[in-house]
């Protein structure tokens, strides 16, 4: 019985009942809706309230403060907050967020915006109210205050993490290349830094390679190493100091205080780490510097602030030439120094020798942990007379601070025999210019007009009117009316080859009237009745050609009928049956009858002919 | 009895093709033949032709024959006179206006210059010489004025930038006989390529047709104008009073948007707007009453 129930087909008002359960909790679904539609704006028009939080009253140097700005009973922020001077902190702005509480049937609504603060000295600060503008109003929280610590690691034997940079010389010469470190070191995982360098104002500064990663052992704990080196090259004695640096940092810390051990910098795997992280804000103090000026005793004429070490070394392509033919001078100085100011080697001008610099190439590259230039001028020369020529000594005056002198570094003189031309061709000194990479671009002396057009060009019209503008409309519009007339002589000449009808109408008079000419013929031979028939046959012939019909065959009066079926008044087609009847007695009853008579018959069947063919 | 119906036909048939072929052959009266050009020496040019008006379309050729002479002998304001003659008598050719903007550039009127090689640009827009020396007279003017880069549209409608209005209607000319030209074979001929030749020769047709009327509006109705004096303030409003925005100078470039009481309400390249007196400035439409006649 149980199994026949439930198999029994449902009776309609269960069907009936549930489709209102549905239609109910529809209903109630959707008055909810708009309830917490209508309690959410009644909320955002209530209680409008700002308030301030920190996350941390006392945090130290390494530490960021996270600001909260709550504003209640809204749903989005009428404006931006406006905080207050924060001179002792960084402050970057974060999100915002909103949310909707409905506890016992009360709805509240509010909106956070967050800030994360970066304390800059330690000390005791109050973080004033935080103002909203809303419609003319302004409102305010209430003020914060916390406290900033030194930095741990300073106090801590052993620091989780911390960072440190320095220079190789504490009192450099202007122009003098330092080698500047930072070292970021800590004993736990990180999983995310950022680095703020310091600034370098008052430095040309380049990099020395990538970034090393390697472990060094302190206080017996082993941290991880990440060192970053830069070369710097004091532009003034009044460069001052290098600033202080931070590093933002986000540290994997071990839970129950055993720190997880060392990992890779940035390398390690945050989801297999199992403990917590926290986000430290590391600093390394500044670097005052004492830069010296460059002693003014010794300085030689040609020294154009080179500072380093250098070496030169000088050679030409072929020491045997003719007057006329060139060779190329290569001077090379390599050296770990500010390379790049060198711009010209001296001298100029050698005797003997006409000379075309080239642009002069520059290599730098890491050698150890300075930076080594190579930087190679390239001059043609060509000699203008014959002999032995000397190419003088190259020389790079330089101030070595190893030293603390000025030296000279410089090439033994180069000598080449030059020999006579034979060919006795003048010297096109100019030719010179086309040598390998010394090409120069084409110097514009002046600008000016091109000439007038002179030909018969400007005599002809360029732009239609008059005549031409209707050659022209006329060239456009006769194909279309040309195309247009052959269509219709086309559909015309189809029709004509597809319709009979037409053709009979067509030819029917004439063909009519070639047999009223013809009967005409024996209209003189008053014993021919045939002259009759040939009548007969002309008048019904138009009709059965006009009206499509077969009426050779026809009685006078079937024509009759004919004719009073096309609309033609009943005298005219008595008219013409009688003369058709007439006709036909003519022919087969009548005795001969006179040319006269003929003759009126023949006049007759004429006007009844055009009279048919006008109607027809 | 249809027979002859069927001669009739075949025989006006071959009337209508000699027709259409009688109209390919017949060349424009428009366009002198190059017998013609060639037969008229200089100095026939030279002559003026008896008992005929100064402005008779035979004059032209002398007037620019002795317009070129003054221009090379130095006398630019006379060669200036007789090239605006030309214009004057409705004769428009981008070589007279080519030669005038050089005229113009040797007297010293940039802006003049400028007005007269843009007029010539539209009816030489492929005249490399042209190009030059308008950038050249461009680079002379004091205003400089950021122009837009020449769009993608200047590279898909290639044959709208590198022809004249005369060109793109001897080309729709051309497409539209050849479209009812096919249009007529179809008519007596089933062809597969006859079909294709005038669905293609339509939509070519029907482009060149709308970019020749394009192009006649800008070239009788252009809304281009260059100032004509050393300089011009322009106004915030048509009249004297109004607060001046900023100052033009020779041959700065713009477009006219408005006229209202003898003032040009104008648009510069760059956006900014304002109302400058309309005796300042050449318009550059092509039309026969010169607004720069001297």
């Amino acid at each position: 019985m149980a199994r026949s129930d439930t198999q029994a087909p449902r009776r309609p008002g269960t069907v009936r009942s549930r489709g209102f359960l549905h239609l109910g909790i529809r209903l109630l679904l959707a008055l909810a809706w708009v309830g917490f539609l209508v309690a959410g704006t009644a909320a955002e028009s209530g209680a409008f309230e700002v308030s301030a939080r920190v996350d941390k009253t006392e945090a130290t140097l390494e530490d960021q403060i996270f600001l909260t700005v709550s504003i209640s009973g809204q749903r989005r922020l009428p404006s931006d907050p406006i905080l207050p001077p924060l001179p002792d902190f960084s402050v970057t702005k974060g999100g915002s967020s909103s949310q909707t509480n409905i506890v016992n049937g009360s709805i509240s609504t509010s909106v956070e915006a967050t800030y994360l603060l970066t304390p800059r000295r330690a000390g005791s600060f109050t973080i004033g109210p935080v103002r909203i503008e809303k419609k003319g109003r302004t409102y305010q929280s209430q003020p914060i205050s916390v406290k900033i610590l030194p930095a741990a690691s300073s106090t801590e034997e052993r620091p989780m993490a911390f960072v440190t940079q320095h220079v190789d010389v504490q009192n450099p010469y202007v122009h003098q290349q330092i080698v500047y470190t930072f070292r970021f070191l800590r004993r736990v995982q990180s999983v995310e830094a950022e680095w703020d360098p310091p600034s370098f104002q008052g430095f040309w500064v380049e990099d020395l390679g990538k970034e090393r990663q390697y472990e060094k052992i302190l206080n017996g704990q082993r941290y991880a190493v990440t060192e970053l080196k830069k070369a710097l090259y004091p532009l003034s004695e009044n460069s001052g100091q290098i600033g202080e640096t931070r590093l933002t940092c986000t540290l994997v810390v071990q839970r129950g205080g055993a720190q997880r051990g060392v990992d890779n910098f940035l390398g390690g795997s945050f989801f297999g780490a199992r403990g917590q992280t926290i986000t430290k804000n590391l600093g390394a103090k500044p670097i005052p510097l004492d830069i010296r000026p460059l002693p003014e005793a010794g300085r030689p004429e040609a020294f154009e602030g080179l500072v380093g070490s250098f070496a030169v070394r000088a050679e030409t392509g072929q020491s045997r030439l003719r007057v006329g033919d060139s060779t190329t001078l290569t001077v090379t100085v390599t050296g770990s120094g500010n390379l790049r100011d060198l711009v010209e080697l001296s001298p100029e001008e050698i005797p003997g020798f006409k000379i075309y610099p080239d642009k002069p190439s520059f290599q730098v590259d890491v050698r150890g942990d300075r930076l080594h230039g190579t930087k190679v001028f390239k001059k043609a020369l060509v000699p203008i007379e014959h002999g032995t020529l000397e190419v003088p000594p190259q020389e790079v005056p330089y101030f070595d601070p190893e030293k603390g002198s000025y030296q000279i570094a410089g090439t033994a003189p180069i000598r080449l025999t030059v020999e006579e031309n034979g060919e006795k061709e003048p010297l096109h000194l100019v030719t010179a210019t086309a040598l390998p990479g010394s090409k120069s671009s084409i110097k514009i002396l002046g600008k000016d007009i091109l000439p007038i057009h002179t030909g018969l060009a400007g005599a002809r019209r360029q732009a239609p009117s008059g005549m031409s503008l209707y050659a022209a409309l006329t060239s456009l519009l006769l194909p279309p009316c040309i195309f247009l007339a052959c269509y219709g002589r086309k559909r015309r000449q189809d029709r004509l080859e597809t319709d009979q009808h037409i053709v009979r109408r067509k030819e029917a008079r004439k063909k009519a009237t070639r047999l009223l000419r013809e009967a005409k013929r024996r209209i003189r031979q008053p014993g021919d009745k045939e002259y009759f028939g040939e009548l007969s046959r002309g008048l019904k012939g138009l009709v059965g050609d006009k009206l499509n019909l077969n009426t050779l065959a026809c009685t006078p009066v079937e024509i009759e009928r004919c004719l009073l079926d096309k609309g033609m008044e009943a005298e005219k087609a008595q008219g013409a049956r009688e003369f058709l009847e007439e006709l036909e007695y003519d022919q087969y009853v009548s005795t001969r009858l006179e040319a006269g008579e003929r003759e009126a018959r023949h006049k007759k069947a004429q006007k009844l002919l055009a009279q048919l063919d006008k109607r027809l | 009895m249809n027979e002859p119906v069927v001669n009739k036909t075949t025989t006006r048939l071959s009337l209508a093709w000699a027709l259409l072929f009688l109209i390919l052959w017949i060349p424009s009266p428009a366009l002198p033949t190059p017998t013609e050009a060639r037969a008229r020496t200089p100095l026939e040019e030279a002559e003026p032709s008896r008992g005929t008006t100064a402005h008779a379309p035979e004059d032209v050729h002398s007037l620019l024959f002795l317009a070129n002479q003054a221009y090379m002998e130095d006398r630019y304001e006379e060669a200036a006179g007789l090239y605006e003659m030309i214009v004057e008598s409705g004769h428009l050719n981008g070589h007279v206006f080519f030669n005038l903007g050089n005229t113009h550039i040797r007297i010293g009127e940039l802006g003049r210059a400028i007005l007269n090689y843009k007029k010539a640009s539209l009816l030489l827009p492929r005249d490399g010489d042209l190009k030059a020396n308008l950038q050249y007279a461009r680079s002379l003017a004091k205003d400089r004025i950021e122009e837009a880069s020449p769009s993608l549209w200047n590279t898909l409608a290639f044959w709208y930038f590198g022809m004249n209005l005369w060109e793109l209607l001897i080309a729709f000319a051309v497409l539209n006989l050849l479209f009812w030209s096919s249009a007529l074979f179809n008519l007596y001929r089933n062809s597969e390529w006859a079909k294709w030749t005038l669905w293609l020769s339509l939509l070519v047709s029907l482009v060149l047709g709308a970019s020749a009327g394009m192009k006649a509006r800008e070239s009788f109705r252009n809304a281009g104008g260059v100032l004509l004096e050393d300089e011009a303030p322009v106004r915030a409003g048509f009249s004297r009073n109004d607060t001046t925005l900023f100052v033009l100078h020779e041959g700065a470039e713009f477009t006219i948007l408005d006229e209202e009481q003898g003032w040009w309400k104008i648009v510069l390249a760059d956006g900014k707007k304002g109302w400058v007196a309309a005796p300042s400035g050449g318009r550059l439409a092509l039309t026969r009453d010169h607004p720069i006649a001297r």
